[in-house]
């Protein structure tokens, strides 16, 4: 019987943490087992949970690179934020004129944060090859509890805080999309699919 | 007096899983008798972390067996008790007897 793939997507995710020496063991051993359970549900909780130990542990004896990814991603977001602000403000007042206030302050609020944190994803990846997957996922993280936490304190219902949470989610994803496409240059899906298909 | 570090509950139960494996000692088997015995779900994230954490205190060693087909092209990792981690179980199991013995409340366990 031919061996049946698990998602190629949490596969490559496994793989792009660094190469600790129980990484490819815990790959094989949830590839072995996926084969009994044919359950990619199981099979996504269980990468979730190799990839949140693998944080912990490259966090615990690299905190100085932490330190510097979050250094590294504050300072290209502040330039990229003085370097977008006159383009923002440019199409902002087009789409004001075009579209109403409206619809023009949420392309807004959806499009800069975008703008602002995916150059600072992507530079986060891209000067961090050592641990480079764990340096997105603790920027993304420290981002999330920056940027939620005053969510508590806003008036749920109005459109500010509809606005807030427009730009919070903008920005994570900006983040994220920037960073992974840091990590996708080194470590590019297909490859990592062909060689599973392979088996 | 110096600090003395007892296993805790889980690397307790890993390894005994690895005493009763002998050989056959990795990732999947020592998972699955854990859950066979104790009827508890193992997180692969979590016992590999666990393993590391003893090898890293010299209590079990690890040697890296042949990549299968099976395994989509990756090698099992193969783990055994050290001697010290032989001593290091005995002597949790003594302190815990120690602990257990007289109590009346645990002697009438159905």
């Amino acid at each position: 019987m031919s061996a049946l793939n698990p998602p190629v997507l949490a596969t490559w995710l496994l793989g792009l943490m660094d190469s600790s020496a129980w990484k490819d063991a815990a790959a094989g051993d949830l590839f072995e087992d996926y084969q009994r359970r044919r359950a990619p549900g199981w099979y996504w909780r269980q990468v979730w949970i190799v990839i949140a130990f693998a944080v912990a542990k490259d966090l615990r004896h690299h905190w100085f690179l932490a330190l510097r990814a979050l250094v590294v991603a504050f300072l290209v977001a502040t330039l990229s934020n003085d370097l977008l602000m006159s383009f923002i403000g440019h199409l902002l007042r087009m789409a004001s004129q075009l579209l109403g206030q409206g619809p023009s302050l949420l392309i807004a609020g959806a499009l800069e944060p975008f703008l602002v944190c995916a150059p600072a994803g992507l530079a986060v990846a891209l000067t961090h090859r050592k641990c480079q997957a764990t340096m997105v996922l603790w920027y993304v993280a420290v981002m999330f509890v920056v940027t939620v936490w005053p969510c508590v304190n806003r008036v749920h219902g109005t459109l500010e805080f509809a606005l807030y949470c427009e730009c919070t989610v903008s920005a994570l994803v900006g983040a994220l999309v920037g960073g992974f496409l840091g990590i996708a240059w080194h470590h590019p899906l297909d490859r990592e699919s062909r060689r599973l298909s392979r088996g | 007096m110096a600090k003395r570090e007892y296993l805790g509950e889980f690397e307790f139960m890993v390894i005994l899983a690895l005493l009763r494996l002998g050989q056959n000692a990795y990732g999947v088997e020592i998972s699955r008798e854990i859950e066979r015995r104790s009827g508890r779900g193992v997180a692969v994230g979590s016992l590999y972390a666990t393993l590391e954490r003893l090898e890293a205190h010299g209590l079990i060693s690890s040697a890296l067996g042949e990549a299968t087909p099976e395994r989509g092209g990756r090698a099992k990792r193969y783990f055994q008790v050290t001697a010290d981690g032989l001593d290091k179980i005995r002597e949790s199991q003594r302190a815990l007897c120690s602990m257990w013995d007289g109590l009346p409340e645990l002697e009438a366990v159905p």
